[in-house]
């Protein structure tokens, strides 16, 4: 009997040291990366041409971006400065943890990052000092403040749509309709407990829009908000999940709930304006609500940030002024994007987005500290609020 | 055996000699399985276990960017991760609910496959149903689609107007379904059974089979019934079979992302997976920590049960290797509807899933079966009106990109996962040190209890270092392929540990009394012999490496995408078409390796499970 009870506890113990001393094989702590950093504002003697000079003089570069025109992007660029540029498609969780890792390693693949999750880019890259913000002078002019620490390159709109199959004009006139019974179970959009864009967007307009919301509403309803939430939005966030909306896993999803022929009564969504282009591909009949109070629809920003370790520093500070002119943010902009640089002209797009430029919400890096701290308390003010 | 000497003999000053330690390790340090356990205890100390204990650190570690959540530095002890998750306001939705769906899914699948598959094994093996041996492979194939593929052609019939977008096939039919059968609990149960009944038939007909025939029918020369025959002595013949099955099912039940993802979100239905799911796309990692740990906790309560029972299924043998006449019993008037019944599982768990599929790649609009809808041009049409993918997908450069991309790394993966199945076996089976081996069981199964999402993640984070010797290996085909491997070796493991286990000693100690070496031997001698449960072996890690996603979707790059990676990029744009028709592909490519595999080497899938 003793000889199997010490069979069993030698095996244990075995087991535990292995798990122990694999312990230190295991990530421990994440720790920061101390490198040399290329300065963080530009100088006011910006010289374009010294840069292509430095830029040639490196090695190749690689930009991470969520959006597949990265490709278009880095070829034009190689074509312009004959600097070999590879661009790779990585959505804004798998940039930040490539760039974390890469950083971590020394062995920095990812020299420019574009990233969507600008809170995730103010309080976890920059302050590791896994990547720097450049402003090329020459532009910042044109480029909002709001936008420059990080530095935006373009936003992303999205606009409330409707079916224009099923209706003439938009069924909606105010955002606080959304929350009325005439809208239950008929507006669609990405699931916001996944979705960091509209957590973000949540704080941003708590932050900087609350005044508006408040007129809104009442316009909407006729007299003056009294609510116990600490917000204009927060009550406007509550509402909507109590509305019981259709949650999708994409905005893909959402467009076609709402563009999908045939249907009797369509929901409405909320969706990226790059989904418009299912017009031509998929027959899908969407349409912009027009004249929606107090907003049309929102534009998510996306930064443009150089990776600290890079080999190729001018290089990738001529891919972040390069992204910022006409030709270089074209294929984006084409798509509906708008860019940061104010003198880009805004080309056709199917959602017409030059004409609402005015019409839609605005984030504000002044807010990024607030949206990253209160990701959790409106994911649970969603989870609370929302009845199935 | 040179170890448990008897009770008499452990008196006589020789037996002391005998049983003393240093003549023990001795004994131990001689033979060549010990320095091979040891070996490869170190390799998968570093693919496997260094990965999930950095996994669950993260639960209890303050993460970059929650050190003013948590009010301490990174890296850093925290509770702050462990009280959102358990203590907290919104513990109820992230996690109890959750938790409470998650179990009862499982039990329920669980259940009802065991309630189709064990009837359906038995008919497949002891009676005389028509067709039995196409039914035996034809009934598999709902084990080597993605789980995920079934819950797209669920949704593609019977979706309703909850979710609003384009109508179902039940919709255009006339017919509204109601929302409890579109989405929630009840569709998700439904797709696990169909999904895990043929795992269930696979490793019952394995096992009875095996079964000496002998004592059914000295049962029934006693008299007994066929009534009293089957719950009496065939059943409980079957019981390590069973709770085998039941064990590892409620395990993969546990972490199954794929099917709640697409049919739980529009009826809010929660489970673990889906929770974690949401918790990694917001960057929370510590939360994601704690609810991987938790389902890795789960895992291992069903991981401790089964390697219970297998201690117990040791103590009959039904594999002896002999040839018994096992008589099959004949059905006559059964015969009929068991064919039905047989055929309608069949129908409703191959055809029908398959045949949507395929059949919404060719039709232009979904449900609309009117012929100028159906349409080539998905699969090899030029210049469609999807710009990011304007080619059909057959003449599309990705698709063979990806292909090619699928098939080495996934084989490549696979033989090694094979091999080192064997190799964990060999050691199990014939190394003194018997602590070795259950060590390198328990290692090897890990794999199994870690939810892919999280494991890939745990592996980004852990090889974009440099360790010692080892590369940072981030970016390269090569991590893919080590993830692959240490995700497959649960099933490798027991397949090589139950073929080495019918290996008899014989052959190998004459060729080592002949003076072979041990590497000669393990060529010459051991491998050509297990060579078909070597097939088998790499067989199933194959199939579930070329329908795997949560582990690759991380750590694919354009240069290394695969077939899965392809179908989710295309599912993300909305390519429904492109999308299903890819995912058809996967289907054909395990499909044609499986047939293969069994042409070639006579090998079986149900060897590879154990």
């Amino acid at each position: 009997m003793s000889i199997i009870r010490t069979h069993r506890w030698t095996t244990v113990l075995s087991l535990g040291l292995g798990a122990v001393l694999f312990t230190g094989c295991a990530g421990g702590a994440p720790a920061a990366t101390t490198s040399s950093a290329p300065a963080t504002a530009s100088a006011e003697d910006f010289d374009l041409d010294q840069l292509i000079e430095a830029a040639k003089a490196e090695g190749p570069i690689t930009i991470y971006d969520s959006t597949s025109k990265i490709e278009k992007m880095a070829a034009a660029f190689t074509k312009t400065y004959g600097i070999e540029a590879t661009g790779v498609k990585a959505d804004a969780a798998e940039a930040i943890e490539k760039v974390t890792r890469e950083a971590q390693s020394g062995n920095v693949v990812g020299d420019v990052v574009a990233i969507s999750d600008l809170p995730a880019v103010k309080n976890q890259l920059l302050p590791n000092n896994f990547v720097t913000n450049w402003v090329p002078a020459d532009l910042a002019e044109n480029i909002d403040s709001s936008m420059q620490e990080p530095l935006v390159v373009i936003t992303d709109p999205s606009f409330w749509t409707y079916n224009t199959e099923a209706f003439d004009t938009c069924p909606a006139t105010n955002i606080w309709d959304f929350t009325t019974e005439k809208f239950t179970k008929k507006v669609a959009f990405q699931d916001p407990v996944g979705d960091n864009g509209a957590l973000d967007w949540y704080s941003q307009m708590e932050q900087f829009g609350d005044q508006e919301l408040h007129d809104a509403y009442k316009e909407a309803f006729g007299e003056e908000l009294k609510t116990d939430k600490e917000s204009a939005a927060a009550e406007w966030v509550s509402r909507m999940a109590a509305n019981q909306p259709i949650l999708t896993k994409s905005s893909e999803e959402a467009s076609e709930a709402v563009g999908a022929t045939g249907q009797d009564d369509p929901p409405m969504a909320l969706m990226s304006s790059a989904k418009y282009r299912n017009i031509d591909e998929k027959g899908y009949a969407l349409g912009v609500c027009e004249g929606l109070v107090p907003w049309v629809g929102k534009a998510s920003p996306k930064s443009l940030t150089i990776a600290s370790g890079t080999k190729s520093p001018n290089a990738a500070k001529l891919f972040v002024h390069f992204a910022l002119t006409q030709e270089g943010i074209d294929p984006q902009i084409s798509d509906g994007k708008i860019s940061s640089n104010s003198s880009v002209k805004q080309p056709e797009d199917p959602a017409n987005v030059g004409d609402h430029l005015k019409e839609i919400f605005q984030f504000d890096n002044a807010g990024l500290e607030t949206d990253w701290a209160s990701r959790e308390k409106w994911q649970d003010l969603w989870r609370t609020s929302s009845k199935k | 055996m040179a170890l448990l000497t008897p009770q008499r003999e452990r008196s006589t000053p020789a037996a002391e000699e005998k049983n003393s330690l240093g003549y023990r390790t001795k004994i131990i340090l001689r033979h060549p399985a010990t320095l091979l356990g040891v070996l490869l205890l170190l390799v998968f100390g570093y693919l496997i276990v260094a990965p999930v204990i950095s996994l669950l650190l993260g639960a209890v570690q303050v993460g970059f960017g929650d050190e003013a959540k948590a009010g301490a530095g990174a890296g850093s002890l925290t509770g702050y991760y462990l009280d959102r998750v358990f203590s907290s306001p919104v513990s109820d939705i992230i996690f109890y609910t959750p938790l409470l769906n998650t179990l009862w899914i499982s039990l329920c699948s669980m259940v009802i496959a065991l309630a189709l598959g064990v009837p359906v094994a038995w008919l497949l093996v002891r009676t005389d149903l028509p067709a039995r041996r196409w039914f035996s492979s034809a009934l598999i194939v709902p084990y080597m689609l993605p789980a995920w593929t079934f819950a797209l052609a669920w949704t593609t019939i019977f979706r309703n107007r909850s979710n609003a977008g384009q109508q179902g096939w039940m919709e255009t039919l006339g017919w509204e379904p109601p929302n409890w059968l579109a989405y929630g609990p009840v569709p998700i149960i439904v797709i696990f059974s169909l999904h895990f009944t043929p795992f269930v038939i696979l490793l019952v007909t394995n096992a009875l089979k095996n079964l000496p025939g002998q004592l059914d029918e000295a049962a029934r020369i006693c008299g007994a019934s066929a009534q009293q025959r089957w719950w009496r002595i065939t059943l409980p013949l079957l019981r390590p079979a069973l709770l085998s099955a039941a064990t590892l099912m409620f395990a993969k039940a546990i972490g199954e992302f794929g099917v709640a993802y697409v049919l739980g979100l529009p009826a809010g239905f929660q489970v673990l997976s889906t929770t974690l799911h949401q918790s990694i796309s917001t960057q929370q990692s510590g939360i994601a920590a704690v609810i991987a740990a938790v389902m890795v906790g789960l895992g291992g309560i069903s991981l401790l049960v089964d390697l219970r029972f297998l201690r117990e299924a040791k103590r009959f043998t039904t594999l002896n290797g002999k040839a018994t006449l096992t008589k099959t019993q004949p059905l006559a008037r059964w015969r009929t509807p068991a064919l039905v019944m047989v055929g309608g599982l069949f129908t409703i768990s191959v055809l029908i899933p398959l045949g949507t599929l395929v059949l919404s790649t060719i039709m232009r609009i979904p449900g609309d079966f009117s012929l100028q809808n159906f349409t080539a041009d998905y699969w090899i049409g030029h210049d469609l009106p999807t710009v990011g993918f304007s080619q059909g997908v057959l003449v599309s450069a990705a698709t063979w990109r990806a292909m090619w991309n699928t098939l080495w790394m996934v084989g490549l993966a696979a033989l090694c996962t094979g091999l080192l199945g064997l190799l964990v076996g060999y050691v199990v089976v014939r190394s003194p040190l018997r602590q070795l081996g259950t060590a390198l069981r328990v290692i090897t199964f890990m794999p199994y209890l870690v939810p892919g999402l999280a494991f890939a993640v745990a592996y980004l984070s852990l090889f974009a270092v440099p360790r010692g010797p080892i590369p940072a290996l981030y970016g390269t085909a090569t991590i893919l392929i080590l993830i692959m491997i240490a995700d497959e070796m649960p099933f490798a493991s027991r397949a090589g540990v139950s073929a080495m286990m019918q290996l008899g000693l014989e052959s190998e100690e004459a060729a080592q009394s002949l003076g072979a070496k041990f590497s000669y031997r393990l060529r010459t001698v051991v491998l050509p012999m297990v060579r078909s449960s070597l097939a088998s072996a790499t067989l199933l890690p194959f199939v579930s490496g070329v329908q795997g996603l949560s582990l690759v979707i991380i750590l694919a790059t354009p240069g290394t995408e695969l077939m899965t990676t392809l179908s989710m990029t295309l599912i993300d744009f909305g390519y429904t078409h492109a999308a299903n028709a890819v995912v058809v592909l996967i289907c054909a490519i395990a499909l044609l390796g499986t047939w293969a595999t069994q042409k070639l080497f006579r090998s079986n899938l149900a060897d590879s499970l154990g």
